[in-house]
């Protein structure tokens, strides 16, 4: 996506403001579009029922499609953020690379395959990284749209803890609860970067 | 930028081609990424004013069959304390983005600039905080914020974030890229550190207080789970919360809850807008959003 958004295009700036506009609006607001989106009479059904696929989910009551839905209203969100991020690092890309790129008979596709996402790993990573932080602590589009339902089929850690601690205040297991994540995720990070954080080599 | 006129084949019979096919499936990327990412948003506004029917109305509509603009008058109606919470979001927000850029241009001044046993450690330790969790200090701050009696109260959303590590190290950063020659002559003038920090450093840092500005509004205006966490009565909500619990009561008004969406989105949308280039170099300099 960043990709297409860094080249030199009309309307460029109305690109812009669309495309970041998932990254402005707050969870309560894109939840709520997004419940209503995937009413069983909403846009998503209907969408289906237009190529022929007539079903009529009830994308949120459902406990098969409940944490899907949930996870793609998530996707949606945070696209536009990761984006911003590709978005600078292309920038940093040299460009003498890509005419020497040229020069050598490399087209577009394989230009990108070797040289764009290469150079681009730090980011890359940044954006795993955070991204997966981010999921482990999904809470906002749970308790908003499902309630952690139906039959706990989206019921998240941070869920968990909130109810434990504030709903029902046992704040003792909400404490632990947030100490077990927290390691989790400290634990998840490190072999992230073992993996994926290795420098370029230009 | 200038890459996108580099990246081209070389020239050859079939260049003209290939930019054709380039172009048109550049066009088709834009178009489809901007249906995936903008349409939600299109929607949102058109079913704002549709009437309660029309709104979950099977096939769906796309344009409203009658323009019903007073839903946004409806929302306040039905949900008395609407502008109340539309107040709590704009005056705490309003006062939490000037604390955090007092504050946080204030500290980022101290660890810059002076020189004091123990910086390097405090700085470290401060950037440290953005590492954990909020999710693990949660019970602990509840407990001391309710022992201080600020429950319920705006007070303990600005005891919490009124300054900000986030805030601390962006304006750190922008503090060290200022020349030390700038404030060393006010320093031999006599204004001391406070003064040479007010009158020359802060009106040089004005790009990163409009981008820390920025990105401060935008937290602090969609903000949800700390008013969630700390407040219990529906006149002290913000407008966030205040849509989520409206919501919760009346499952079907979706003409009113669009509506109340709308006006939820309208504020930060005016001022990226107006702050685009800032609030893009904000994330782009420190890769957090």
């Amino acid at each position: 996506m960043a990709a297409v958004l860094d080249q030199k295009l009309p309307f460029r700036r109305f690109f812009r403001v669309a495309w970041y506009l998932p990254c402005v609006a707050s969870s309560v607001v894109t939840t709520l579009i997004f419940m209503w989106l995937f009413l069983p009479d909403g846009f998503i059904n209907a969408a289906l029922g237009f190529i022929g696929i007539d079903v009529r989910i009830n994308c949120l009551g459902d406990e098969a499609t409940a944490l899907p839905s949930i996870m793609f209203m998530n996707i949606w969100a945070t696209a536009a953020t990761f984006m911003l991020i590709f978005l600078a690092a292309l920038q940093d890309v040299p460009g003498p690379i890509y005419e020497a790129a040229n020069l050598d008979g490399a087209g577009p596709v394989r230009q990108f395959f070797r040289i764009t996402i290469p150079l681009m790993r730090p980011e890359i990573f940044l954006v795993v990284l955070l991204g997966t932080i981010g999921c482990f602590q999904l809470f906002d589009q749970v308790k908003i749209a499902t309630n952690g339902g139906p039959n706990e089929a989206t019921l998240t850690v941070t869920y968990l803890l909130w109810k434990e601690g504030f709903r029902d205040l046992n704040m003792g297991y909400a404490s632990a609860l947030g100490v077990i994540l927290f390691i989790v995720i400290f634990g998840v990070s490190l072999v992230q970067r073992r993996f994926l954080d290795v420098r370029p080599d230009y | 930028v200038a890459e996108a006129a580099l990246v081209r084949p070389a020239a050859r019979d079939t260049t003209e081609r290939v930019e054709r096919v380039q172009t048109t499936f550049r066009y088709i990327l834009y178009v489809v990424v901007t249906v995936f990412l903008f349409t939600p948003f299109v929607m949102t506004v058109l079913s704002s004013f549709k009437s309660s029917a029309e709104v979950i109305a099977y096939p769906p509509t796309f344009l409203p069959s009658v323009w019903h603009p007073e839903n946004y008058l409806q929302v306040f109606i039905a949900n008395p304390n609407f502008l109340r919470q539309v107040f709590n979001g704009f005056f705490v927000t309003l006062l939490l983005v000037g604390c955090n850029l007092f504050f946080c241009s204030l500290v980022a001044y101290a660890f810059a600039r002076l020189e004091f046993p123990g910086r390097n450690v405090l700085f470290a330790i401060m950037l440290g905080t953005m590492v954990i969790p909020s999710w693990v200090t949660l019970v602990p701050k509840y407990v001391l914020i309710n022992n201080l009696g600020l429950v319920n109260t705006f007070g303990a959303l600005l005891v919490q974030s009124y300054v900000t590590p986030f805030g601390i190290f962006l304006m750190t950063q922008f503090f060290r890229s200022v020349p030390r020659e700038l404030e060393e002559a006010a320093i031999m003038d006599g204004v001391g550190w406070f003064g040479a920090f007010w009158k020359v450093v802060l009106p040089v840092a004005r790009p990163a207080l409009l981008a820390l500005g920025i990105l401060s509004f935008k937290d602090h205006w969609n903000s949800y789970f700390d008013w969630l966490v700390y407040m219990q009565t529906p006149d002290m909500f913000n407008i966030q919360l205040g849509l989520a619990a409206f919501r919760g009561v009346y499952q079907n008004q979706w003409d009113l809850i669009m509506a109340g969406s709308v006006i939820a989105i309208l504020p930060i949308l005016i001022i990226y807008i107006l702050g685009q280039r800032y609030f893009v170099q904000g994330v782009a300099t420190t890769g957090l959003k």
